[in-house]
């Protein structure tokens, strides 16, 4: 219809795409936080559906994390450099990956395979997960503010209050790993096998904040380079 | 020697149709695409602004055209008048294909290949000097707007932005650049103008005069504003909401200063065969006559009214996250650029231009993803078009000779 460079000049940003994956995230952190505190009540047929939904919403991220990288073609022009963002995308996706691996495991449902002692600990993480996966979005929305903004000092400052959030937070959980594995010895009467399944989890819920941690990282380079 | 006549005013009105088919979403997008004005009163703004930009301020860039190129003193009649033919024939002619085809080819491009290739074919009565002129100003123009929408951009952004009372520093740089356009305007119409002449307004006086009026303009747009302000609430969204209707004014800028420039391409290779067919002789003073130029400015007229609409709406629904102080940017350095070449006599693409005021807003930081892969399909295409033009021209002209 016409051959107007205008028309193809302005392509579509990536940054709202980006704080949509980070809200999928955020709602498969939040159902998987559901289902963890099902599995240990037995609930199963109730988890089951939730670890499903879980699953699902890490399609959805996928998905869209793969739209995303094809409309960002070698010779967009953005106010960040572009292989920055894809390295967010990229580690940013990974924080799903771990929520639906988790979901697997649980829907292996060996909830008596783990160690009483235990729970209380693995709970704890968990809630902590939701508590980062909110302030992930939260830094995520306040980042495409600043380049909304072009850069304004008040949203940078925003989006540091966040990064720290998250930080300490997974500082809280790397506290709480800590305990668990001064403890592991204390579990050598368990077979291995059921060992090996709970140490599986707890890995994972920690991976998660390690995750989530690693992609603020990113918005904290993003941000800062000027 | 009529018929030639006839044909050349027909193929010229294709032409324009061209321009304000395909060219005048250049000037009209941004604003429709930020919503600051609906379809209708684009279609308006660009056809009356666009028309008056034609028949102002548009005999420079057409003199160029007509004599500039192709020095026509050393030739004979009837191969002028069968040259200039070619040479409009060709670049409509290319111009057609490359839409089909999609490329992103200007009208401007296609009409000097046109008249290199009949410069070539009619003996080596380039204008060498002229034509590098011209190459100089299609590489310069697109950096020019680039480096002004760049700066436009960053003194919005320092000083507006930026600032802790962005409404207030709003109304002072707001009206500053309403003047400077206002200023710029004026200057095109009084400036080395047959209206400056009619009016016998010296050089000097003419800035004089443009000055005053980009200062009351700048009074008026200052009280316009503060007008407005009684009922906004405050923030970076009222300031945006400012520029929402300078860009009003700023696509009537852009759309003004495409007329004035783009004219030429349509009505130039006529004026030079009208010229002949008048006076019969080639090395007339006489300038370009008004009722082409009006001609012209009807031809694009009709081309926004029965296609450009379209264009338009394509390329405003693809702009939509342009804000209005972006869009503001992009239509000022544009417009800006677009008239300096204009009143330098030099035919540049009105596109490039644009587009390199989108880079130049994108570099200072102002848009969030753009696309700069186009600028590689613009070289390629304007690559293209010089030779295939000329070459087009050079067959045509040979036809034409032969037939007659």
């Amino acid at each position: 219809m016409t051959t107007n460079p205008l028309t193809k000049i302005f392509i579509k940003s990536p940054f709202d795409p980006i704080v949509k994956h980070a809200e999928i995230t955020k709602k498969a952190i939040e159902k998987l936080n559901v289902a963890f505190t099902l599995f240990f009540e037995r609930d199963y047929t109730k988890m089951e559906e939730l670890c499903k939904e879980v699953i699902d919403l890490e399609t959805d991220a996928d998905n869209l994390k793969a739209k995303m990288r094809e409309k960002l073609p070698s010779g967009i022009f953005m106010p960040v450099s572009r292989g920055d963002i894809l390295d967010l995308i990229n580690h940013q996706d990974k924080i799903a990956d771990q929520a639906e691996n988790l979901a697997q495991w649980l829907l292996i449902k060996e909830t008596n395979s783990i160690p009483l002692k235990m729970v209380e600990y693995m709970k704890k993480i968990m809630d902590i997960n939701v508590k980062i996966a909110e302030a992930y979005v939260n830094a995520v929305k306040e980042f495409k503010e600043v380049i909304e903004t072009i850069f304004m000092k008040k949203e940078i400052n925003d989006v540091m209050k966040y990064i720290k959030t998250v930080e300490s937070l997974e500082g809280e959980i790397d506290r709480i790993q800590f305990t668990l594995r001064n403890s592991f010895f204390d579990f050598k009467e368990i077979d291995p096998v059921s060992l090996y399944y709970t140490t599986k989890i707890i890995d994972i819920i920690s991976d998660i904040s390690d995750k989530a941690e690693a992609s603020v990282h990113r918005i904290r380079i993003l941000i800062t380079k000027r | 020697m009529l018929i030639w006549l006839i044909i050349a005013v027909l193929v010229g009105l294709y032409m324009a149709w061209n321009i304000g088919a395909n060219d005048v979403a250049n000037s009209m997008a941004s604003a429709v695409g930020a919503k600051a004005i609906t379809m209708k009163q684009a279609i308006i703004i660009a056809g009356i602004l666009n028309f008056l930009g034609a028949v102002f301020v548009g005999c420079h860039v057409t003199e160029t055209i007509r004599k500039g190129i192709v020095d026509p003193s050393s030739l004979s009649t009837s191969i002028v008048i069968y040259g200039a033919l070619s040479a409009l024939l060709a670049a409509s002619v290319w111009i057609t294909i490359a839409t089909w085809k999609e490329l992103p080819v200007s009208t401007t491009h296609s009409i000097v290949g046109g008249l290199l290739g009949f410069g070539i074919v009619a003996g080596g009565a380039i204008n060498w000097i002229k034509v590098g002129e011209i190459t100089a100003a299609w590489i310069i123009s697109p950096m020019f707007g680039c480096v002004l929408a760049f700066v436009v951009f960053s003194i919005l952004h320092n000083t507006i932005f930026n600032s802790k009372r962005p409404i207030k520093r709003c109304k002072i740089v707001a009206p500053t650049f309403i003047g400077l356009a206002f200023f710029t305007i004026a200057l095109s119409f009084l400036f080395k103008t047959p209206l400056g002449k009619n009016l016998e307004i010296s050089e000097i006086t003419a800035i004089f005069y443009s000055g005053i009026i980009g200062i009351l303009a700048m009074a008026g747009g200052y009280f316009l504003i503060l007008r407005f302000y009684s009922n906004t609430s405050n923030g970076i969204k009222s300031v945006e909401s400012t520029f929402r209707w300078i860009q009003v004014f700023t696509s009537c800028y852009v759309a003004f200063s495409q007329g004035a420039n783009d004219v030429a391409n349509a009505i130039g290779p006529v004026a030079t065969i009208y010229t002949i067919t008048k006076t019969n002789e080639l090395s007339s003073s006489v300038e370009v006559p008004f009722f082409l130029l009006i001609i012209g400015g009807l031809g694009i007229v009709l081309g926004i009214s029965t296609w450009g609409y379209k264009v338009i709406d394509t390329v405003g629904r693809k702009i939509t996250e342009l804000t209005n102080t972006r869009g503001f940017t992009i239509d000022f350095s544009a417009a800006t650029t677009v008239l300096i070449a204009s009143k330098m006599g030099l035919p540049i693409s009105t596109t490039h231009a644009v587009v390199g005021s989108v880079v130049g807003v994108g570099l200072a930081r102002g848009l969030k993803a753009i696309d700069l892969r186009v600028i590689k399909n613009i070289v390629i295409s304007w690559a293209i078009t010089i030779p295939s033009a000329a070459l087009m021209t050079i067959f045509i002209f040979k036809i034409l000779v032969g037939i007659t």
